[in-house]
């Protein structure tokens, strides 16, 4: 079977660049652009939020919605972390340190025309080795059995444990709260109830969208309201500033391809996401530049290759989604789980089964970086603007879109009554150090584990799990990645 | 008193306790460990349940929560001795959470009323507030920010979506 075809393309070419195609491209990257510069608000949290509100649309049309507020949401942090030094996400962190120095120095425009066009051409590398590689690899995985999906499962998690920002303990806890979480409904192969209490609304498992919501949205904004953070506003200068010369531009252009490249190659990493690309593409921007000390006082070239790894670490974090079904970021949790919303699967399947969702991804990632080109270059201002929303308003409206989202996914106020439930639990287990992408994961990965794995119990026992040498060679790398935090130290 | 009687007791006793010291935790003593201890407890409830659950099954339904719910129980001790060795861990970071359980109560007491007073009722209740507990003072921008909240909401639900929200049994 042919998963990669020019027939498929002009599918997603038809479903994307259609008029309502166009319109949901533009609207996504409004929005995940406010997402990316509302300090406090990540990709995750804004897709998570917008995901109730696709229930009656096109599923295609949904998908092209969501990638582009995703794609969109990695570059709007960056507006905010160059503007005041406050970045929208953590992925932006790295691009503060050179960026708001520029600001410092009066060159913001530059500042923000570098990562706009860094964003632009690193996701748009980044999209083109998304449709490369997923194509390639969804062919490899039409050959993956239970045993084999029960150890790509399990090599994703591992995974978060070994390049998540967490401990390699609370991050375990994390994923196994998550696991725990999948048990509770009707045995899947039984019908038995486990851990339901006798709830009937418990019978179908707990709904993955709420649980999402609450513990990305209602917990973040509960640990910055411990924090005080609604307090806090900065106050926004106006600010005008020419862009960078091309002959500046140019110098930086072998810097922006590596840490593109970099950054697709990190996303594919389940757990590393568009944090850790930057940090790493900075670093080796740092090392291979020909006047490292510039670097954080004020270097285009820092700037570009944070913008440029976050950016298409996007591409690379969709490969294992929509090849594999095994989401590479937090963000591709929460599609994951806007693909069930759905009915569809993600996998092989779809590459053949919903070409128009696949490839409308495909192609609204790469249109979706013109869009930011656009909206970058020219709405700078408008979006600082936008975000200098006061807090305490932001938030509100934030818990009651929570509430609503989670309301609406089945019209019943016990869903609202899960997003608040998790939205508690992440809060509280925040406190103790254990983040919410593990525990998502786990929730996300947890029902793929257990029903692999009684699968290939069911069909002969343990032996099944290392029958095939790609089930040997997925549970080497599960346990290399899971022994990789106590290795590290003595690499 | 049999086997099976003493799990189901010692589950709920279990579970509370786990959900008390955390709860006390957050409000009085702010230390680390004490929640970890009361997540320990919620774990134990729930290995015990699982257990409960895979001694009465007749097929394997209940081995798999059995053996996370081990795991975890395990891992969350691992977690409590490596946080009392590293004193620096103990204290919680933020004293602010009286604040934050208060706005869950509110959050709470919202959800209890949108099946009563409808949901747009009890949205510019809630929203109005919310915003004034996080110490939002300009009114005229609140109140007109809250009607077209309202007005989109029902535009978007009601009219676009075919989606009805909740009216209430009062009205």
């Amino acid at each position: 079977m042919d998963l990669i075809s020019f027939d498929n393309l002009l599918i997603g070419i038809q479903t994307a660049i259609s008029l309502k195609g166009l319109c949901m491209i533009s609207l996504g990257v409004i929005l995940g652009i406010l997402v990316g510069a509302a300090p406090g608000m990540s990709p995750s949290m804004g897709v998570a939020l917008l995901v109730p509100f696709s229930y009656g649309m096109n599923p295609a049309l949904a998908f092209i919605f969501f990638v582009a507020v995703y794609q969109a949401a990695n570059y709007g942090g960056s507006i905010t972390a160059i503007a005041i030094n406050a970045p929208g996400t953590p992925a932006s962190v790295v691009t503060a340190i050179d960026g708001y120095e520029l600001t410092k120095q009066g060159k913001p425009g530059k500042a923000l025309g570098a990562a706009v066009l860094s964003s632009a051409i690193g996701g748009t590398i980044g999209a083109l080795l998304l449709i490369f590689l997923s194509g390639t690899i969804a062919e490899f995985g039409i050959q993956f059995g239970p045993a084999e999906y029960f150890w790509l499962a399990v090599f994703g998690l591992s995974t978060v444990i070994a390049f998540g920002k967490a401990n390699y303990l609370t991050s375990t806890i994390g994923i196994l709260i998550g696991v725990l979480f999948t048990t509770i409904g009707l045995d899947p192969f039984t019908g038995e109830e486990r851990l339901t209490f006798g709830i009937i609304e418990l019978f179908d498992g707990i709904s993955f969208i709420p649980a999402m919501i609450g513990l990305f949205a209602l917990a973040e904004i509960f640990t910055q309201i411990e924090n005080k953070d609604h307090q806090k506003n900065k106050l926004l200068k106006d600010f005008s500033g020419e862009l960078p010369k091309f002959s500046e531009f140019k110098e930086t252009i072998a810097t922006l391809i590596k840490s593109s490249f970099i950054g697709t190659f990190i996303g594919v990493i389940p757990g590393a996401g568009s944090t850790i690309a930057s940090f790493i593409s900075y670093g080796e921007a740092k090392r291979a530049s020909k006047n490292p000390d510039e670097l954080g006082k004020g270097s285009l070239e820092g700037v570009v290759a944070c913008e440029a790894a976050n950016s298409s670490s996007v591409g690379g974090a969709l490969v294992p989604l929509l090849a594999l079904g095994i989401p590479g970021s937090a963000t591709d949790a929460v599609l994951l789980g806007a693909l069930s919303l759905h009915g569809l699967v993600a996998g092989p399947a779809l590459f053949s089964t919903n070409p128009d969702i696949v490839y409308g991804i495909f192609v609204s990632v790469l249109a979706a970086n013109v869009f930011i080109l656009a909206f970058g270059l020219l709405g700078n201002k408008i979006w600082l603007r936008v975000i200098s929303t006061p807090k305490p308003l932001l938030f509100t409206f934030v818990i009651a879109m929570c509430i609503l989202g989670s309301y609406t996914i089945k019209n019943s106020i016990f869903e609202a009554w899960v997003c608040l439930f998790f939205g508690v639990a992440g809060w509280i287990l925040k406190k103790l150090s254990i983040p919410p992408a593990p525990i998502v994961l786990g929730l996300v990965l947890g029902a793929m584990i257990e029903i692999n794995l009684r699968r290939s119990m069911l069909a002969g026992g343990v032996e099944i799990l290392y029958s095939s040498n790609l089930a040997i060679i997925l549970a080497v790398l599960s346990l290399i990645s899971f022994l990789f935090p106590f290795t590290r130290r003595f690499i | 008193m049999d086997k099976n009687a003493l799990l189901e007791i010692l589950v709920p006793v279990l579970a509370s306790l786990g959900c008390a010291l955390i709860l006390s935790n957050l409000l009085f003593f702010k230390v680390k460990t004490l929640s970890l201890y009361g997540l320990l407890a919620i774990s134990l409830s729930v290995l015990v349940l699982s257990y409960n659950l895979n001694e009465n099954f007749k097929f394997d339904a209940g081995l798999f929560p059995l053996l996370i719910s081990a795991i975890l129980t395990v891992s969350i001790m691992l977690l409590i001795t490596s946080t009392k060795i590293d004193a620096n861990d103990l204290r919680l970071e933020n004293s602010n959470s009286k604040f934050v359980l208060a706005l869950i109560g509110l959050i709470g007491a919202y959800l209890f009323f949108i099946e009563i007073l409808g949901y747009y009722i009890a949205t510019s209740f809630f929203i109005f507030t919310c915003a004034s507990v996080l110490k939002y003072k300009n009114l005229l921008t609140l109140t007109s920010t809250i009607i077209c909240w309202c007005l989109v909401i029902f535009l978007l639900f009601e009219k676009v979506l075919k989606i009805n929200l909740s009216t209430g049994i009062i009205f």
